[in-house]
């Protein structure tokens, strides 16, 4: 960093992994109260997305949009950053399956859901929102460069970002190719003001120090954190509803490490 | 809120009309298109092909990326002296402070489309194929930043065909922000199964040549390309790195929150992207000399586009699409147009809308029906880029004033 950064306020928080479905599910775990126990990750039904819209989403859609929308209460037209390392398999396995059946063919409803920017645009329709919204990816580091996109738009545009992180684990014959295991979303509204129920600050650097990443301080959750590359925001979401001042590092690109200060004042 | 201009110190291009900046700007000039008549689909076609791609391997320490898309990443940063022009950069600035951001719909998503044509009885894919190195967007930046040598932020957008015009406003927001000094952006996208049967059952492309803003314009003309750029704060850029004086001066990103992939009908959120590019650029609509279309030739694309620009411009701003010379490069497009806005800049040139027959007149805005090299006077121009999901990147490129 060049210049002192400004704090970035956390302001709502969202959450959807097995187990963790919803922020009062997860408080006992990312408070350190209850253990993490897998579960089979349930159907999630985003009440954004009209039932006809919805008919023609995937699971993988559908949970950008469900932590989405749990952030963005009530919705406001805000400014988005979505991430995901894989994007979605299981279009990618149903149209690469599609193109090997003579004539060729790929529905146009499965086509426009194969871009990486579906969720997002899905979800500029059902909030209604005319503002900017970019969709990207750095493989196993999304979380953290799509984190620090978010922070930039804050920063560099004065304006509260809606960042929605999310991955979804591939089926065969794709999951022999993926380390992903388990589902995972979280979103959360960044923003320059403090709002009343404000989760707390953060200010980020980039280090190349050789670091090793933060692991989470509730054990039972370090299975997860490896099962989902935006399962590595789990110490930050910890920190955050810990109420935890703590320096966290989040692994970035080319084995630097996101560095994010915490602070609650 | 007005930004800070970026300079453009260095750049690449490669696409159907040949490798180097240079055979871009001569086939503009001689109005040659690059697309040719598709011999092995299902459906008649015309595509931007680039042929040089296909044996072009990567480095063998970075075998493990190989893919066609990174093969044609690879045949640009070895084009128009640009790895010189880094390295360059990396002793001015060092390897952790360049950034990279880069836009592809495709990235190598070939290799999967490959890899399932060669299932073995179980279903399985080869043992062979490699998803993370290929498919995944972040193959891209990663082989980038190792054949670069650089170590610094970066990301891979994609916004299907706004992808490499967003580059540009994230590069940046990070240079803004302090995360890096300086910014390589750019695009690589290459043809698929998935892009091309997609488009098709779409019915968005064309038998013909691509005809934007023709009143029987009847499709696209899906094409491949690749351009990187270097993008420097002007106060670090010494006047003697500046291999032109182009800058970018604004950016404008929105979403039309109205359908997955058709265009709002009255180009809401277009003119709002160009309404944004022109408010961070402090510059009003008459400081705009021309304007490089979406123009994808689709019937609803341009008429949407046309509303848009009447919208913002009126009817009197020189317009033209290039896609009748490169064909639709989506996700590499926003970088392909930005760097024809430059070579329009530099070379004072105003590219035709190519294949244009019979204009619509339904269309209100001044299309260029032929190439124009009379004394211009062109300072700035605005490039667009619209994708599915309805996203909105419009671009705004000028000299340095």
């Amino acid at each position: 960093m060049k210049q002192k950064m400004k704090p970035v306020y956390i302001n709502t928080l969202s959450i959807a992994a097995p187990g963790l479905i919803g922020l009062e599910e997860a408080m006992p775990v990312l408070t350190g109260k209850a253990q993490w126990q897998t579960s089979e990750f349930p159907k999630l039904v985003p009440q954004s997305l009209p039932a006809n819209e919805r008919r023609r989403t995937t699971s993988y859609i559908k949970l950008a949009l469900h932590v989405a929308d749990k952030a963005n209460l009530p919705n406001k037209a805000l400014a988005a950053v979505f991430a995901s390392s894989n994007g979605d398999f299981h279009i990618s396995n149903n149209i690469c399956n599609t193109l090997t059946i003579e004539p060729k063919y790929i529905s146009p409803t499965q086509f426009h859901n194969s871009v990486h920017n579906a969720p997002s645009g899905y979800w500029a329709i059902a909030a209604k929102s005319p503002a900017a919204s970019t969709s990207i990816s750095t493989g196993d580091n999304t979380f953290s460069s799509g984190l620090l996109e978010a922070v930039t738009q804050v920063l560099s545009q004065q304006e509260d970002v809606l960042y929605v992180a999310y991955d979804y684990p591939a089926t065969a014959p794709l999951d022999k190719f993926s380390d992903m295991t388990e589902a995972f979303a979280t979103a959360f509204v960044l923003s320059l003001e403090k709002s009343e129920n404000s989760y707390g600050a953060i200010k980020i650097d980039i280090t190349n120090d050789g670091r090793k990443k933060s692991h989470c301080i509730n054990a039972s959750l370090n299975e997860l954190q490896n099962s989902n590359p935006i399962a590595e925001s789990l110490p930050l979401l910890e920190a955050l509803c810990l109420k935890n001042s703590i320096t966290l590092y989040l692994p970035h690109l080319n084995n630097s490490k996101l560095k994010v200060k915490v602070t609650h004042d | 809120m007005p930004i800070s201009p970026l300079i453009i110190t260095a750049s690449s291009m490669v696409n159907a009309l040949g490798r180097g900046k240079n055979a871009t700007l001569s086939a503009l000039q001689n109005k040659k298109s690059g697309l040719q008549l598709s011999q092995d689909l299902d459906f008649s076609t015309w595509l931007g092909r680039v042929e040089e791609a296909d044996n072009y391997l990567l480095e063998e320490a970075l075998k493990i990326f190989s893919c066609r898309n990174n093969q044609l990443a690879k045949l640009t940063l070895d084009t128009d002296n640009f790895r010189k022009a880094i390295n360059h950069a990396k002793k001015k600035y060092g390897a952790d402070r360049i950034g990279v951001f880069l836009g592809s719909s495709t990235s190598g998503s070939e290799e999967t489309e490959k890899a399932y044509l060669k299932r073995n009885e179980n279903g399985d894919l080869p043992s062979d194929y490699d998803f993370m190195h290929t498919h995944n967007f972040t193959s891209l930046l990663d082989y980038t930043q190792q054949s670069l040598g650089l170590a610094g932020v970066g990301h891979v957008i994609s916004t299907a065909c706004s992808s490499s015009a967003k580059v540009f406003a994230a590069a940046h927001r990070h240079i803004e922000s302090g995360f890096c000094d300086a910014a390589i952006v750019g695009g690589v996208d290459t043809l698929t199964q998935v892009s091309l049967y997609g488009f098709h059952s779409l019915q968005l492309t064309s038998s013909d040549p691509c005809r934007p803003c023709d009143e029987n314009r009847d499709g696209i003309s899906i094409g491949e390309a690749a351009g990187f750029a270097l993008l420097e704060p002007i106060t670090k850029s010494r006047s003697s790195d500046a291999k032109s004086a182009v800058v970018l001066k604004g950016y404008g990103e929105s979403s039309d929150a109205y359908h997955m992939s058709s265009p709002h009908p009255e180009g809401r959120g277009a003119a709002s992207a160009m309404q944004k590019a022109l408010e961070s650029a402090a510059l009003s609509a008459t400081d705009i000399n021309y304007i490089n279309l979406h123009g994808t030739a689709t019937p609803a694309n341009d008429a949407a586009e046309d509303k848009a620009i009447t919208a913002v411009f009126g009817n009197q701003t020189p317009c033209s699409s290039t896609k009748g010379w490169t064909g639709h490069t989506l996700g590499a497009a926003g970088i392909t147009e930005a760097l024809i806005c430059m070579l329009v800049l530099e070379n004072q040139l105003l590219p035709a809308n190519l294949n244009l027959k019979t204009p619509d007149p339904l269309l209100n805005i001044h299309i260029l029906s032929e190439n124009s090299e009379q004394q211009q006077n062109i300072k700035n121009v605005i490039s667009n880029s619209f994708g599915f999901g309805g996203s909105n990147c419009s671009l705004i490129l000028g000299l340095q004033s």
